[in-house]
């Protein structure tokens, strides 16, 4: 009973006319960017950060999370008509979306591909309604010891999931704790890493990190290659899925919502690794796989389910540990800092309207997402058709804007630029960029965690051993990064590494 | 040898070494009570040891480094980081509305040449409306140029 009352809270916070707008700009802009090849999710959130500033705490926060999930529907799109995945969750959609639509199906890919969001982004929000409170009370006891481990843990699943070497997954992680450590010490107030320089004493900022590294290394990865676009132009109509459709469907959503949820929980886990899990689980389910890869409406269907459902999942450690489990829930937690808000057990707490609320939002997005995404692929399908050259320095002016706002000083563009040459650099030589962003986040709340376990231990290192949750996630940790040093162990992870592009 | 991994990995511990450094120079304190420069002092020496490897791994390997700008139109990426940079030198100097439709003139003609007519157009209503959108209804303030106020 206690759910529906809060839920009831919730609906009043999220339809209140401001939020209401706030959520609907958010899911137009989360689908824009997922229908724009080269602007992510990430780099949309970190544009309209400082947007959200000048409003309330609940409106930015739920615009926020509406560009999340929204990011996630609008990637479809483009996976289905031009074969290019908007953001990277929405990869395995081209796989049998794309030669759905060169079959003539494209109104049904593009149907079943948002109906089974939505199915599966509703599911997610009601387990996330249901669970979210058990784990916060349980999260209270959690002590900094405990607090160490998961962020490692989930540092090393990131690393150990992220395409090509594990060691420079692992280089990318620590520089970005180094980058988080940048400017004065929590404890005693000593600069670090600052190089005499004013504008480090306060650290360097999120939003240009993040902007320079998803943001302008993008851009300057796709205008050094000739970017093809073959967009399916022939009319798209039948958008509603036929009985044959559904009954093939309905199970792969199903699958899909509850690996995409478990998944979307684990750190370093998230949409991308959902979307790939479902996509190989339905094919091994299936009686006839020779059909995946073909336009077998399945390939659609439970990816689109899973990854939603995992963007759903991965409020669930944020909400209720204040621990981001990808990028994007860690830019989410930058939002929560901004206005000042820490998610965590106390959230619920101390600011039940903002916890219930984004749950109650998002179910209010997902509806407008699907009466968007349905009726609107045309006006989506002429974006698409926007030529790149017109398109990148438009990309670039957004990222200057959001960055020049966000601090109101120009060496944080300089700082872009840097970290956007840094990211093109690496990103040609192997290493990705998705580690360094979460270990930026990550890596004061880990150092503080790290000292304070210690002050308490009175500098004796097995708090980390003796503390069950502590010990179990630093055994894991140690056993992913032992792994791949064994050959058969190594081939497995190398099928089932992604781009974690976010 | 792979050239670039081998040159990858040694910045990438001179970057260790100085962190290192730093935090040597910080104090690293005692477990019991540890110093601003303790954490610095472990990540450097983590990132100089990650580093070591990488380095030994393009050392050793004999196999086809990666290939990172033949076949590629890596001229259009210098260009756009020499107008990017160039722009953040000038901002403070001229200003918004001057410096970025110049910016986005620049990178509609120079990288992948749009068509003048287009190109002014779009570099003009851009600049326009993103400085009526920031400075009038968001009200934040937009860099003004100090040239311009000392010529005035």
């Amino acid at each position: 009973m206690d759910v529906i009352a809060n839920l009831g809270t919730g609906f009043l916070v999220a339809l209140a006319p401001a939020n209401l707008f706030a959520c609907f700009v958010g899911v137009v802009v989360g689908t824009l960017v997922g229908v724009l090849p080269g602007i992510g999710p990430v780099t949309a959130m970190s544009l309209l950060l400082p947007v959200t500033l000048s409003g309330s705490p609940e409106a930015g926060i739920i615009m926020m999370a509406g560009i999340y999930y929204g990011s996630m529907y609008g990637g479809s799109t483009t996976s289905i008509l031009v074969n290019i995945p908007g953001e990277a969750a929405s990869v395995v959609t081209c796989l049998d979306g794309h030669q759905m639509a060169l079959k003539g199906r494209a109104g049904t890919a593009l149907g079943m591909a948002a109906l089974a969001s939505f199915i599966a982004g509703l599911a997610a929000i009601v387990v996330l309604m249901l669970v979210a409170p058990t784990l916060a009370r349980v999260a209270v006891s959690i002590g900094p010891a405990d607090y160490v481990g998961l962020m490692v843990l989930g540092l090393v699943i990131l690393t150990f999931l992220t395409q090509g070497s594990m060691v420079k997954s692992l280089i990318m992680a620590i520089i970005g704790v180094i980058l988080g450590l940048v400017g004065l010490d929590g404890i005693t107030a000593s600069p670090r890493l600052t190089f005499d320089r004013m504008e480090l004493v306060d650290g360097i900022g999120l939003i240009p990190v993040v902007m320079g590294l998803f943001g302008v290394a993008e851009v300057l990865t796709n205008i050094e290659k000739a970017v093809r676009r073959d967009v399916v132009t022939s009319r798209i109509g039948g958008l509603l899925p036929s009985r044959a459709d559904w009954s093939a469907s309905a199970a792969p959503i199903a699958r899909g919502s509850v690996l995409g949820f478990l998944l979307g929980i684990l750190p370093g886990g998230g949409a991308v690794i959902a979307s790939f899990a479902s996509y190989a689980l339905e094919k091994r389910l299936s009686k006839t796989p020779e059909r995946f890869g073909h336009g077998a409406i399945e390939g659609v269907a439970g990816p689109e389910a899973a990854n939603n459902a995992a963007a759903g999942g991965a409020f669930v450690p944020l909400l209720t540990l204040g621990i981001p489990p990808n990028v994007v829930m860690a830019l989410l937690l930058g939002a929560f800092v901004v206005h000042g808000l820490q998610p965590g057990p106390l959230m619920m707490v101390q600011n039940p309207q903002i916890f219930w609320g984004i749950i109650a939002s998002m179910v209010v997005g997902n509806a407008m997402l699907l009466v968007l995404n349905l009726p609107l692929i045309g006006m989506w399908v002429q974006l698409l058709r926007i030529p790149y050259n017109v398109l990148f320095p438009l990309i670039l002016l957004f990222a200057i804007i959001g960055v020049y706002c966000s601090s109101n000083n120009v060496f944080d563009i300089v700082v872009m630029i840097g970290f956007g040459v840094f990211g093109y650099v690496v990103r040609k030589l192997g290493y990705e960029a998705a580690p360094l962003v979460l270990a930026f986040v990550l890596g004061p709340l880990l150092e503080t965690n790290l000292r304070r376990a210690l002050l308490m231990s009175q500098g004796d290192p097995s708090i980390f051993v003796t503390r069950p949750v502590a010990a179990i996630c630093l055994l894991a940790a140690v056993a992913l990064i032992v792994v791949p040093l064994i050959p058969a162990l190594r081939r497995t992870r190398e099928k089932v590494a992604l781009d974690e592009g976010a | 040898m792979k050239r670039a991994e081998v040159i990858a990995g040694l910045g990438f511990l001179a970057i260790g070494g100085v962190v290192m450094w730093e935090g040597i120079d910080l104090g690293i304190g005692r477990l019991r009570q540890p110093g601003a420069g303790f954490s610095l002092v472990g990540l450097g020496g983590a990132l100089i040891a990650l580093s070591l490897v990488v380095t030994i791994q393009g050392l050793v390997d004999r196999t086809a480094g990666p290939v990172l700008f033949r076949d590629t139109r890596w001229g259009r990426v210098l260009a756009t980081v020499i107008a990017l940079v160039t722009y953040a030198a000038v901002l403070p100097l001229i200003g918004f509305l001057a410096a970025t439709p110049i910016l986005l003139l620049v990178l509609l003609r120079a990288i992948d040449p749009v068509r003048w007519p287009i190109a002014g157009a779009i570099a003009v209503s851009a600049s326009g409306i993103t400085w009526y959108v920031i400075q009038k209804w968001l009200a934040i303030q937009l860099p003004a140029g100090s040239l311009w106020e000392f010529v005035s």
